[in-house]
């Protein structure tokens, strides 16, 4: 081979260029869904209409879009905040169940004056997270265990709690589904006229706020980063790392509650038994998509949010399996982390040279 | 210079070992090699001969690594000639090097841990032994490992063996991937005695079948049991070169390299005050693997004097530093700070006035990730009581980031630039700068200018005397008798764990002490 590749390890990395790098992992991904959709028998002029017109550019579309980010940002936020100081948080359902399940017993127990219901529901799901997830982190600082483990099972816990509520004291006696009664209308983010999408926005805006500034300008923000980079020096110059591991547990805990209470009191308006299915995945590629940065979260999630749109509007067209919108969210994970070779290594191509000039004593062993 | 034509066919045709017992096999003259302004070598000379054992001995730092590395191919030299046997051999990658019959055994393994002893065998030398199949490696393998009479499962996973049998997986790697030239790195810092006398006895033996094996050691133990001829390095040059070994007492080869009856330099004021600010009394550590047990450790550290604690690295050193800031909980003894029982936390004891200085800037130092004025800001934010509580803005810890820029003379960066990009006078510069502000009673540090040029390295001492001078108790932790000699008031060896009686700098003599380093009491 006359030439040869060589990457050298990059020092600094400007900022435009790890912009550049994320934006053309995403291009690529793109085109690769597209030809995948191709493969798949949806004409090449129908992508535009699928990507750009049913997701974003009707009302119908955006509304689906916008209301499906909500919960997703909260998620996604929650392990990214874990992220960042290298706690995996594989638990993000289990922590949105128990979130959902606090509010509604708030609700069911008909728990404060009616006026004050809401609030309160919103203050027990980010308890009900925040216990879920801080267990984990206790577990981890007292016992050392590994929190992909301990979250990982604890959303089934959480999972058949609810499905036990709702099969037992909570089953909805009117007509025996397995959902609680509809809330009172008290209890119900109000939503945007005619649209699906409800008040729960503002919710997922303010903690998109409150954790920009948190990662950003505060002292917890900047310990924490100490702390993911080294936690024994970290320790040594007397940095609260047990502290810290727990405080953002209990957040990123309290911000998956927070989904659950937006599900169940914007979309469901009741608690069903799939509120908080399916959001594992999704959690971990955003935090991930979004560098666990809180405005590039918010970014990453309303980008996944338009990919389900995406992905409904192609099945009820196409019949493609349900599948298709999660390989199509692999093809945009796999390509952006392959994109990040460029962000860390310098690439080029050298000419071969002839021959490594290395001296090997050969004519000498054998005289 | 010869061109590397040789290809495989070629040669596995020629026998493994050469015929030409007591040849030359390595001549390296006068290599020079320098790492920006720091100088690893400056004329450092050795030869080592087929059939011997050459034992290459030097304190930390006095550059019997760099040169090894240099021959292995790690690395090039600036400057000086290197031959293997007898024809002109500077390697430009280690795969050359290897390709001429050099292995290199690494203090620290180059294993792949989740793959099997086989697996990491084929990985290294299939190609070059031209084993096509799992069975043609298997046989091999096990026809060697029985040779040297090695008992290693070829099917375990190698994260799975001891320290021991892991070294002995990579000598088989060595020697299966045709090595001829053996340099092992302190084969036995690693293990247990009983272990060590049999590794010694191996080099021996590899040696007794006509390869060279070079053994780079600080032990004189090693030297007398094993080598034929030493080598003695001290600052980058060779002391004493390829002597016989049994012609040499331990205390000429501890003379050679800890240095000659060179002049002490004295600190100025040698006085303290009679005040203990830290005891530790009959402290001992688990023994684990990797580190070294400290074993029954008693020092009386006083207000205003710098105590030295000198010995060569591997002794406990890291050990005894983070044991002291509250890494590392003792399994008996006591620490005692200003007269009480210290806090468990490391933070407590910050909080009471301790500080520190590690000898691996990144590893416990400085978090390369952060700014300067990150690094900085860090400790102020995290005590009992915060400079700030909640909002932290990049422009107050630039703010205060400036002043000790400046102070420090910390080059090479602005309060913007990420640790990492320092350079390591740099950094060690940042890391003062960050542990001398604010008050503090109790410094800690632990070779403190090792890699640092001549003028970093005075910048760094001054700022360890003036601390003193204003009455702080100074630890200095220091694999370099002459560092520890120039600054202290009192010197006290740690060897093995142990923590020799501290004497007073007037009354000691440098040949006892080459010999407690080396020997241990």
């Amino acid at each position: 081979m006359p030439y040869r590749l060589v990457l050298s390890p990059r020092l600094a990395v400007p900022r435009w260029l790890t912009a550049a790098t994320l934006i053309g992992g995403i291009v690529f991904g793109l085109f690769c869904c597209a030809i995948f959709l191709i493969a798949f028998g949806v004409p090449a002029s129908d992508l535009g209409n699928e990507f750009v017109l049913y997701v974003f550019g009707n009302s119908a579309g955006l509304d689906q879009t916008l209301t499906r980010a909500i919960s997703l940002t909260l998620v996604s936020m929650s392990v990214a905040l874990c992220l960042r100081i290298r706690f995996w948080n594989i638990g993000v359902e289990g922590q949105l169940w128990m979130g959902a399940l606090a509010a509604t017993a708030v609700s069911i127990y008909q728990i404060g004056p009616w006026f004050l219901r809401m609030p309160l529901m919103i203050v027990a799901a980010m308890v009900g997270g925040a216990l879920w997830c801080g267990l984990a982190a206790v577990a981890k600082v007292r016992l050392r265990a590994d929190e992909v483990i301990t979250t990982l099972l604890l959303n089934y816990v959480a999972y058949l709690l609810a499905q036990d509520l709702l099969y037992g004291h909570w089953r909805n006696q009117a007509d025996q589904f397995p959902t609680t009664p509809i809330f009172p209308k008290f209890e119900q983010l109000p939503n945007f006229g005619g649209w699906h999408l409800h008040y729960g926005v503002f919710i997922a805006l303010v903690v998109v706020v409150f954790c920009w500034w948190l990662c950003r300008y505060s002292r917890f923000g900047l310990l924490s980063k100490a702390v993911a980079e080294n936690r024994t020096a970290s320790r040594a110059l007397g940095i609260p790392v047990a502290r810290i591991t727990l405080t953002t547990a209990c957040l990123a805990g309290a911000v998956s509650g927070l989904a659950g209470f937006s599900i169940i009191s914007g979309e469901e308006h009741k608690l069903t038994q799939f509120v908080g299915n399916d959001f594992i995945f999704p959690s971990i590629a955003i935090a991930y998509l979004g560098r666990a940065n809180p405005i590039g979260v918010l970014i990453a999630a309303l980008a996944v949010a338009g990919l389900y749109t995406a992905g409904d509007s192609l099945k009820a067209f196409y019949q493609l399996p349900d599948t298709v919108v999660v390989t199509m969210e692999a093809f945009l994970l796999m390509t952006v982390a392959a994109f990040d070779v460029f962000v860390r290594y310098r690439i080029s191509i050298l000419r071969q040279r002839p021959k490594a000039p290395v001296a090997v004593p050969v004519e000498g062993q054998k005289a | 210079m010869t061109l590397a034509t040789t290809d495989r066919a070629d040669k596995e045709a020629e026998p493994v070992l050469p015929a030409s017992r007591g040849a030359v096999a390595v001549r390296m003259q006068a290599v020079r090699k320098a790492f920006g302004d720091r100088i690893a070598l400056d004329g450092a000379d050795l030869s080592v001969a087929w059939g011997e054992v050459h034992a290459l001995l030097g304190e930390n730092g006095a550059g019997k690594s760099s040169l090894m590395n240099i021959l292995a191919g790690f690395y090039g030299a600036d400057d000086g000639l290197i031959e293997v046997d007898g024809a002109p051999a500077a390697f430009a990658e280690p795969k050359a090097a290897s390709a001429a019959g050099i292995g290199m055994i690494h203090q620290h393994f180059k294993l792949v841990g989740p793959l099997t002893v086989l697996e990491n065998l084929r990985l290294a030398c299939g190609r070059k032994a031209g084993w096509t199949s799992n069975e043609a490696a298997l046989s091999a393998s096990q026809a060697m490992a029985q040779d040297l009479g090695f008992v290693i499962p070829m099917d375990v996973r190698v994260d799975q063996l001891s320290v021991s049998e892991q070294q002995k997986v990579e000598i088989l790697k060595v020697l299966l991937g045709g090595a001829r030239i053996l340099i092992m790195d302190e084969p036995t810092a690693v293990l247990a005695e009983s272990e060590a006398a049999g590794m010694l006895e191996l080099a021996r033996r590899l040696a007794d079948d006509g390869r060279a094996v070079i053994l780079i050691t600080h032990k004189l133990r090693d030297v007398s049991a094993t080598a034929d001829r030493v080598t003695v390095m001290r600052a980058g040059k060779t002391v004493i070169d390829g002597a016989p070994a049994r012609g040499l007492s331990a205390a000429e080869l501890a003379r050679a390299m800890v240095g000659g009856e060179t002049a002490v330099v004295r600190r100025g004021n040698a006085s303290f005050s009679a005040q203990v600010v830290l005891e530790l009394k009959g402290v001992g550590t688990p023994a684990a693997e990797h580190d070294v047990p400290l074993r029954d450790l008693n020092l009386r550290l006083h207000k205003g004097e710098i105590l030295g604690v000198a010995g060569l690295g591997g002794n406990g050193q890291s050990e005894l530093l983070e044991t002291i800031i509250g890494l590392r909980a003792p399994t008996h003894g006591d620490i005692i700070m200003h007269g009480e029982t210290a806090p468990v936390q490391p933070a407590d004891r910050r909080e009471a006035g301790l500080r520190f200085v590690p000898a691996d800037r990144f590893h416990l130092g400085l978090f390369g990730s952060l700014s300067l004025a990150e690094n900085l800001a860090v400790p102020a934010l995290s005590g009992r009581r915060p400079e700030k509580r909640y909002w932290v803005t990049k422009g107050w810890m630039r703010g205060r980031a400036e002043g000790s820029i400046r102070d420090y003379e910390i080059a090479g960066g602005v309060a913007d630039t990420q640790a990492r990009l320092l350079s390591g006078g740099n950094a060690q510069k940042l890391i003062l700068a960050r542990e001398f502000e604010g008050d503090f009673s109790i410094l800690i540090v632990h070779s403190p200018v090792r890699g640092l040029d001549v003028r970093a390295a005075a910048a760094v001492q001054n700022r360890l005397l003036a601390a003193a001078a204003r009455g702080v108790g100074v630890l200095m932790i220091s694999e370099d008798l002459d560092e520890v000699l120039a600054l202290s008031s009192r010197v006290a060896v740690l060897s093995h764990g142990r923590l020799s009686d501290a004497m007073p700098i007037e009354q000691t003599d440098r040949a006892e002490l080459g010999r407690l380093i080396l020997e241990g009491h």
